[in-house]
Parts: structure tokens; sequence; C-alpha cells
């Protein structure tokens, strides 16, 4: 028999979902997240080789080389995050506390 | 009043609460930013990598149970297949919509069709429709064992997706963690928050998967009782 009460770990799951896309879009938006001029980007109408020669595949990061970059915005972006990731643990901690009553013999 | 009682359980996700946010802070603060990538953008790999990992993890537990419950018919081993699967679309679509925006900053476009945004469209399609086989049969058993087999095809294609097409083709992605000289090329305060990043969402992805356990188990059981 199928019941038609929503799984709550669904809508935790979606929670999780939109949350992360919500902490993105902010990242996106934020002042230090992409300067122009760093790196030529790649039109994404270029073809292989035109992006090829544009802008060769970025490669992972050699030891000890890194980008200092513009780093404004990076600890309002992490507040966020950490709003984001408090709020989250607590919804789904009190959910589990719930699992665990309705558990309990 | 009910008294609350603190139990491994609780100290454990204390753990994780605190390790996640020093992750969010190395992720942001301490760690430097990669050279060759625009701005901060390479700080996603904090978070794209570990969610990518997550989800093989979680259909890598789907294909393993379900292969338990071909051999057992023991609806448990079901229930934590479907709980795996379930966790491994969500993460999946983390890892797209992290990699999308990391996309848009670097290549000026969301979308691009490149063999990684390829192939993963295919797993995520793949694994929808493991659900769809779900909803379509309502005989339980037999719900269960086309699930099951189902989920062990499906995962034949993973290791394939996820891991040679990509490379076999070019592509616009940065070269993995483990580069294709089966080295790691990181800066080594990038490198040990990555790690720490891996562990946390690892953690997270067994609490979530747990948790999905217990409340389908819940349900089924209160399902039973009002037959």
């Amino acid at each position: 028999m199928r019941t038609n009460r929503p799984n709550r770990c669904w809508s935790v799951v979606l929670a999780v979902a939109v949350l992360a896309l919500a902490a993105a879009g902010v990242w996106a938006q934020a002042p230090g997240s992409a300067p122009a001029g760093v790196v030529p980007a790649v039109s994404p109408t270029a073809s292989v080789g035109e992006a090829a020669v544009a802008s060769p595949v970025p490669a992972a990061p050699p030891a000890g080389v890194t980008n200092a970059g513009d780093r404004s915005g990076l600890k309002a972006v992490m507040g966020v995050t950490l709003i984001i990731w408090f709020g989250l643990f607590v919804y789904v901690y009190r959910l589990d506390r719930a699992v665990r009553r309705l558990e309990a013999p | 009043m009910r008294a609350r009682t603190v139990t491994l359980r609780d100290l454990l996700l204390g753990i994780l609460l605190l390790w996640m946010a020093v992750v969010i802070w190395g992720a942001f603060l301490w760690a430097p930013a990669a050279s060759g990538f625009k701005g901060q953008s390479s700080r996603i790999v904090f978070f794209h990598v570990p969610t990518a990992w997550v989800a093989t993890l979680s259909f890598l537990v789907s294909f393993v149970t379900s292969i338990q419950y071909l051999r057992t018919r023991d609806p448990r081993w079901d229930v934590r297949a479907r709980a795996s699967a379930s966790l491994g679309i969500v993460f999946t679509v983390l890892a797209t919509v992290t990699g999308s925006i990391f996309a848009r900053i670097m290549w000026g476009s969301y979308w691009n069709w490149d063999p990684r945004e390829t192939s993963i469209t295919f797993l995520l399609l793949i694994y929808a429709a493991y659900f769809a086989l779900r909803a379509a049969v309502p005989d339980p058993e037999r719900k269960a064992a086309l699930a099951a087999v189902y989920a062990i095809l499906a995962f034949v294609t993973v290791p394939f997706l996820v891991f040679v097409v990509p490379r076999i083709y070019w592509s616009l992605h940065p070269d993995t963690i483990i580069n294709t000289q089966g080295t790691i090329k990181m800066d080594s305060r990038m490198f040990r928050v990555f790690m720490a990043s891996l562990a946390g969402f690892t953690g997270l992805g067994v609490w979530l998967y747990d948790l999905e356990c217990r409340i389908e188990a819940l349900r089924r059981r209160a399902e039973e009782e009002i037959l």
C-alpha cells in the first residue's frame, strides 16, 4: 500500500540542493570570484581548435604556484556559507532526533 | 520532561559540524587560490570534487547492496540500494551545479556540452530511470528485484561515464586531481583543505544515507502496521 505522506528525507535532500545552489550563486556573484583579465575566457561558441589556441585547458595548479587575485568579498561569502551549513546541520540534526524518537520501542 | 542524553552519534555529529566549519574557513581564507584560473574560481575544487566523489561512492554502494538483495532477498538491502541511489542523484546534481558555475566563470557559459558535462547528464538520466522503474512496478518484491538488476547494470556505466569518456576526448575541464602522470600537483595548503573536505563530505554522505535508510524502514513498518 502506498501512502501519500511526503518523505521527509526528500525534503532534506531538496533543501541541501537548494541551499547549495544559493551558496554557489552568492559565490559566483562575489566581487572576488571572477575578475576579468587573469585568464582569457574561451567563447562557448569557439571551436575546439580555436579554444585550444585561445586558452589552453587550465592545468591543475603546480605545487607552490598560487594566485593571489582579488580576495575582497571572500569573508562575506565564507560567512554566508557558514550560516547555510549551520542552518542545514540543525535542520537535519532535528530530523535525526525525531527519527530516533520514532524508532524507540 | 524528557531527559536528553548525549550519545556517541551526537558526539560524531558535533565533530562533523565543527570539521565542516573549519573546512569552509580553510577553503575561503586559509588555502590560496590556484594559478591559471580566473580570480578565486579554483576554490570550487573544495566543494565540487567532494560532491562528485560522494555521488560515485553512493552509486557503488547501490551496486553492492543490489547484489546483496539478489543474493539474500532481504528487503533491508533494497532499502539501502534505494537510499544510496537517491543520495547519488542528489550529489550528482550538486556536482553538476557547482561545475556549471565554474564553467560560467572560466569559459563564459554555464553549459558547453563538454564531455564531462555530457557524461554526467547521461549518468543523471540513467539513475532517474532507476526511480521511474521503481515507481512503475506496484508489487514490492518484483519492484525490488527489477530495481536491483537495473542498479547493477546502471553501475557498469559509471566508470565509463565518470572516468573513461572524459579522458578520451578533448575537454575544457581542468586536469584531474591525480593527473595523467599519476601525480598530484597542488599547493600543500590546498591539498590539506581538499582532503579535509573530502573526509567531511564523506561523513555527511554517510549520515544522510543512514537517515534515509532509517526513515524508509520506519515508513515500511508503518505501512505494515496499517495493513
